[in-house]
């Protein structure tokens, strides 16, 4: 779990940072950039498995959110709207590439073996070890219906709160524990169909 | 003193004990409840164990170079005041002039709205365009984007329950989810 550096007393709020924005000041986006790139980063990348994709989502998420800005003022903060707004560029980006490059995360280290393979191989009942796990999981979370795996990101990966993540996602606090609890029903269900022999 | 907990938590009320989200008076509660309940310390250790295994998945670190070129790549994007500032301007309103002037003969009202761009153009194919239809929603089939169209609401089935902005376009097979970033019309 991680979320990016808390403002304090010693850094301007992104109230003012925005305005300085607004102003035209270069530093004002850079410091915007960096407070929330990481957990940018990390919900784009949950939601793609891949880094050159991830950081595309970044990139494409803080332009339309900071060029839309209107979107989010008086209603909700600026790092649950950029999350937002990332978490939905990532998931256009996953749509027209295709969910099949989703699982690409599992490349790097078995660059001779596609996911299909390595699914089936892994399929014999043997224990899991750490590699096998990775897929496995990574596998469950992209087949898990988009809301459910957004919803399961944002509360997983950036750090947010049940408030936060609903804020993000305009639903209710309802709503979010809703979709935690099938997301995470349907994750033990999908590694408990990989484990069984 | 602390109400004690008198019935069966449900699912999600149990994650939320998990997930640290409940009120400290219940938070307590529950947790009495827990300690004479098996089934239920069982179902909060199914979840330690789920999201233990979660955040042992990596996350890459991108380089310093690639976050330059991220970075740089927003600034560009967000920043059209560099040193070609005024030829841009130029170049901007000389474009705009342009289309004015080709769209004025046909009597065609400019459009002065700004979709959410969820697809790039070359992979859309506008099928009809009413305009009453300015404010629609982008259909997107999805993972097949052949065809893009404006639908109405009359045009959606709303799937209720945890999911209900998972809407059904017309007999497309495939729910898609809808937001409100992906209207279309003017913010």
């Amino acid at each position: 779990m991680s979320a990016g550096p808390a403002p304090n007393n010693s850094c301007p709020s992104d109230e003012l940072l925005l305005k300085r924005f607004a102003g035209g000041e270069r530093a004002a986006l850079e410091e915007l950039f960096t407070r929330y790139r990481q957990p940018a980063f990390r919900v784009a990348y949950r939601l793609l498995g891949n880094e050159a994709d991830a950081l595309d989502a970044v990139q494409e998420g803080f332009v339309k959110a900071l060029t839309h800005l209107d979107g989010f003022q008086g209603r909700s903060s600026f790092k649950t709207w950029l999350l937002r707004v990332v978490g939905n560029a990532a998931l256009d980006l996953g749509r027209q590439r295709g969910r099949r490059e989703m699982h690409s995360l599992d490349r790097p280290e078995r660059p001779d073996v596609v996911p299909e393979q390595l699914l089936r191989m892994e399929d014999h009942g043997r224990n899991l070890d750490q590699e096998d796990l990775r897929g496995q999981l990574t596998e469950a979370l992209a087949r898990l219906p988009e809301a459910q795996r957004q919803t399961f990101v944002l509360f997983a990966d950036a750090g947010l709160s049940y408030r936060e993540v609903a804020e993000t996602l305009g639903i209710s606090i309802g709503t979010v524990m809703s979709r935690l609890f099938y997301a995470r029903q349907r994750l033990r269900a999908l590694l408990t169909e990989r484990v069984t022999p | 003193m602390n109400r004690p907990w008198d019935r069966e938590p449900t699912p999600e009320q149990l994650a939320a004990y998990f997930d640290g989200e409940l009120p400290e008076p219940d938070r307590v509660a529950l947790e009495a409840w827990l300690a004479t309940h098996p089934d239920g310390r069982a179902e909060v250790e199914a979840l330690r164990q789920l999201h233990a295994q979660y955040d042992a998945l990596p996350v890459p670190e991108p380089s310093p170079q690639r976050w330059d070129a991220t970075y740089a790549a927003v600034e560009a994007r967000l920043a059209p005041r560099g040193r070609n500032w005024t030829w841009a301007v130029l170049v901007a309103g000389l474009a705009a002039a342009v289309v004015g002037v080709l769209a004025l003969p046909r009597g065609v009202a400019p459009i002065d709205v700004e979709p959410y761009p969820v697809v790039s153009a070359d992979e859309v194919r506008i099928i009809s365009m009413n305009p009453n239809d300015h404010r629609a929603l982008v259909g997107v089939q999805a993972l097949e984007l052949n065809e893009v169209e404006l639908v109405t609401h009359p045009d959606m089935e709303i799937l209720g329950g945890a999911t209900e902005e998972v809407v059904r376009i017309d007999d497309w097979a495939t729910p898609m989810l809808v937001d409100t970033l992906a209207l279309g019309g003017p913010r």
